[in-house]
């Protein structure tokens, strides 16, 4: 058995050394060279793009891309839980509800990020019929700004919590909803005291499910956002390509992953919870 | 509380659904501009005849093809074993690539294969998506496949070693039949995430090798065009179609 | 004569406890032979230490005098009856029979023939082409058997094999699993934690407690001559009086003392139960002890309350050694 099991975890491990560890340590060695004259890198060693790294002008794009990412897993919170909690009272419709919910998350991300463009540009769908019944003479400007990118960020996020807030909501005993109604509980007291609190492992693999891509998040900012609305994945996209500054941008990759291992932390998961 | 959360449900739907819809609407809108003038084809017609988005999306089919092969292949194999007996290493690897953001991946890779090709003498291409995919598709195969695994009796595997068969016959002809739903949804999802993927593969191609993401984003950007709309009308029905037909495989 | 299986000093540690303790059988060749014990006994883990899906930490199992130990599961002949049969889902009837003798390479002739005797053996002829979510529990049950023995084992092992069935299933297969044994002549080891069944289908048995043995011998000396306190209790309902052990149905009762030179006690009836062929009584003797006795003259007029007299013959005392 230990022969059979050693050959089959080969191709994975080998996997995960070659393409996601070492360029990993390269990304770590890159962080400490300097830059190229025609980018890339070169010698000599130096930390000085980690003392970049806290410049007040990356740490504010920071600090902007964790508190858009923990509004938008909180507003898919909000939107998600009454849609579990309807789907997992739905009875036989149950599957077909949870199914149209995942249903967008198969199609392209670009796509449906695309679908909000198509209505939100100045040239979209809601300015044209808004100049054409004669609401506005100017269009509104609803397309690159913040609450595009939030909006767009929960759009594409949002099944991934209404998810696991199912998997925790469906398990609830109805007798403890009937329990608090006969102690005098109105629904909105029994949702609030009784639904959310025993919710909570599913409110936090949610969060976690929801925060972690958002806070990485790079096409959503970059299209929704446009340059306006700039976050700190597309600060690493932009050091790798346009700015080529190649240590800097690996600073920033791992100042961001350190970010994401700690958030994960913090909302307290393991590895092997999740596996 | 029952009507107010069913008529919050329709309201939910419809957010999850009406920008799709009224994006495929439009598909068939005789105007460029986002206002209705009528039915047309027309759209339609210029996809097909446009030459480079036929060359991007047949890109795009040979990488998810290559990488839901290579991933699944050796996901399901990885997954095998650590449902046997944990292999603390390779799971915590795992569960640190799906914690990585993809734009991490994506310049890390890129890091990595420019490093590389300054020995080995090669090129961003085709090849190198491909394994950029399979890197960030491994976990995914992992987590499904176990899931899988967990649910399923393991005295199956223990009867079919009593009955004669050797480890890797027990595992051939018991287990992986028994898998094979798992297998089939686990390829499903590596290929669709695959075959979306923008921010890692418009990092580590080539110049020849542009997928049709990478070109739906280089229009989205240049404007509104109902070209696009037409072509997500067709995406989206063909990954529907994909998705039915697993379905149908899984439940073979 | 070599006994078909020895165990020698077996010993079993999991993490946190020792499964078994250094336990040592013989098996004889064609016995239907039970290893009875209340749940987490260590009696499973025998059997899987048997079977080669536990490796023991000491000791030594000889199938033949050659030891099964170095073996891996497939390479030792002795087949196992799962306790929720673990027939293949995704293989029919036949294709389930006929996987252990593809494995060994046996031409398609030959497979063909035996699957069909076997399964004929196990009543299962018409049903060859059906998948497992097509049968009754009962006939998956025969399936596993008939996949098991197909291969000729020198041992069948059968894990709680009944234990899935509903009552009435139960019976019958007891009966149809003793009579399958005799036909084919193969050594059964039959593990269980049902006395009942050990008791009626065992040519003998082992009870097994926390990972020890506590005795070995045929049903009948086990019940009669119970080595300790906890076969005694195991195998049956059974009355502490004095310092001996007296099964319900070795008392009597009467309303008058029975007369001199048999041992007799006062008691009052607390309940009276018809149990059909038999009735129930639970008394308390004067000690304030409990005293349950079975009698088969339900029509005795005997009611809760009243005081009556329960005796025994002196043979039917059972004596522990050290109770």
């Amino acid at each position: 058995m230990r022969r059979l099991r050693a050959w089959f975890l080969l191709p994975g491990a080998t996997i995960m050394a070659v393409l996601f560890f070492a360029p990993l340590l390269i990304v770590v060695l890159y962080s400490f060279l300097s830059r190229g004259a025609y980018g890339g890198v070169e010698l000599p060693w130096t930390a000085s793009s980690y003392t970049r790294v806290f410049d007040s002008l990356y740490l504010a794009i920071l600090w902007r891309s964790i508190w858009v990412s923990a509004l938008s897993t909180a507003i898919c919170a909000l939107l998600g839980f009454p849609l579990a909690l309807y789907i997992a009272r739905a009875g036989s419709n149950r599957t077909l509800l949870l199914n149209l919910v995942m249903l967008p998350f198969w199609t392209s991300f670009l796509i449906r990020i695309y679908a909000w463009m198509f209505l939100l540009r100045d040239t979209g769908l809601i300015n044209s019929f808004l100049l054409a019944v004669h609401v506005i003479r100017q269009p509104l400007p609803l397309l690159f700004n913040t609450g595009a990118v939030i909006l767009g960020l929960v759009y594409g996020y949002l099944p991934f919590m209404v998810l696991p807030l199912y998997a925790t909501v469906e398990k609830l005993d109805p007798s403890l909803l009937d329990a608090a109604a006969d102690l005098g509980a109105s629904p909105a007291i029994t949702v609030w005291k009784v639904i959310v609190p025993l919710s909570k492992p599913g409110i936090l693999a949610g969060s976690l499910l929801v925060f972690i891509p958002c806070l990485g998040a790079y096409l959503t900012a970059d299209l929704m956002g446009g340059g306006k609305s700039v976050m700190i994945g597309n600060v690493v996209q932009n050091q790798f390509t346009t700015s080529r500054d190649w240590p800097f941008g690996a600073a920033i990759s791992l100042l961001l992953m350190a970010v994401a291992l700690l958030v994960t932390r913090v909302i307290g998961r393991k590895g092997e919870q999740l596996l | 509380m029952k009507r107010f959360l069913a008529l919050y449900a329709s309201v939910a739907y419809a957010f999850l659904y009406v920008p799709l819809l009224v994006l495929g609407a439009f598909s068939f809108n005789a105007s460029r501009i986002a206002v209705w003038q009528g039915f047309t084809w027309q759209w339609y017609r210029n996809v097909f005849r446009n030459e480079a988005l036929l060359d991007g999306t047949i890109h795009s089919v040979v990488i998810a093809l290559g990488a839901t092969i290579l991933a699944t292949a050796s996901g399901t194999l990885a997954a095998y074993a650590i449902w046997k007996r944990s292999a603390p290493l390779l799971t915590n690897s795992l569960y640190l690539s799906l914690l990585t953001p993809e734009i991490v991946t994506g310049v890390s890779l890129l890091a990595f294969f420019q490093w590389a090709f300054r020995y080995l003498h090669l090129q961003l291409g085709l090849d190198t998506v491909i394994l950029a995919h399979v890197s960030f598709c491994l976990a995914y195969v992992v987590l499904v496949v176990i899931a899988r695994l967990r649910t399923m009796d393991s005295s199956f595997e223990e009867a079919a070693l009593d009955l004669g068969a050797t480890e890797w016959q027990a595992f051939r002809h018991v287990t992986l039949p028994l898998l094979w739903p798992g297998i089939v949804a686990a390829a499903l999802l590596c290929f669709t995430v695959s075959f979306d993927d923008y921010v890692v593969t418009s990092l580590v191609a080539g110049v020849n090798s542009e997928t049709l993401p990478m070109m739906i984003y280089a229009m989205a950007r240049r404007g509104v065009s109902p070209e696009v709309n037409a072509l997500s009308v067709l995406i989206t029905v063909a990954l529907g179609a994909l998705i039915l037909l697993a379905g149908r495989l899984e439940r073979r | 004569m070599q006994p078909l299986l020895e165990l020698r000093g077996l010993t079993k540690d999991f993490a946190t406890h020792r499964a078994i303790d250094t336990i040592a059988l013989a098996i004889a060749r064609g016995e239907f032979f039970s290893l009875l014990g209340p749940s987490g006994c260590g009696k499973t883990t025998t059997l899987r230490c048997i079977a080669g899906f536990e490796t023991p930490n000491a000791g030594d199992i000889l199938l033949d005098g050659r030891s099964l130990v170095p073996l891996p599961p497939y390479r030792r002949n002795v087949n196992t009856v799962f306790q929720n049969y673990a027939v293949f889902p995704h293989l029919t009837v036949q294709q389930n029979v006929a996987f252990g003798l593809e494995r060994r390479g046996v031409n398609n002739g030959a497979i063909t023939r035996k699957v069909r005797d076997a399964l004929a053996l196990v009543e299962l002829t018409g049903k060859e082409t059906r998948y497992p979510n097509q049968i009754s529990g009962g006939e998956k049950q025969r399936v596993a058997l008939a996949r098991a023995l197909v291969l000729e084992p020198e041992l069948l092992l059968l894990d709680e094999p009944l234990s899935a069935l509903d009552p009435k299933l139960r019976k019958q297969m007891r009966i149809e699993l003793k009579t399958l044994q005799a036909r084919v002549g193969i050594t059964f080891l039959f593990v269980t934690h049902d006395q009942e069944e050990a008791l009626s289908l065992s040519d003998s048995l082992a009870v097994m407690n926390s990972g020890r043995i506590e005795q070995v011998g045929t049903p009948r000396e086990l019940y009669r001559q119970p080595a300790s306190r906890f076969v005694a209790e195991f195998l049956g309902e059974i009355n502490w009086i004095d310092q001996v052990a007296l099964r319900p149905e070795s008392l009597n009762i009467s309303k008058n003392h029975p007369g001199g030179g048999i041992k007799a006690l006062p008691a009052t009836v607390q309940t009276t139960t018809f149990l059909g062929n038999r009735t129930q009584l639970r008394t308390t003797l004067a000690n304030g002890r409990e005293c349950v006795i079975e009698v088969q003259d339900a029509a005795q007029n005997i009611g809760p309350g009243e005081q009556v007299h329960v005796w025994w013959r002196t043979s039917d005392e059972i004596h522990i050694p050290n109770p």
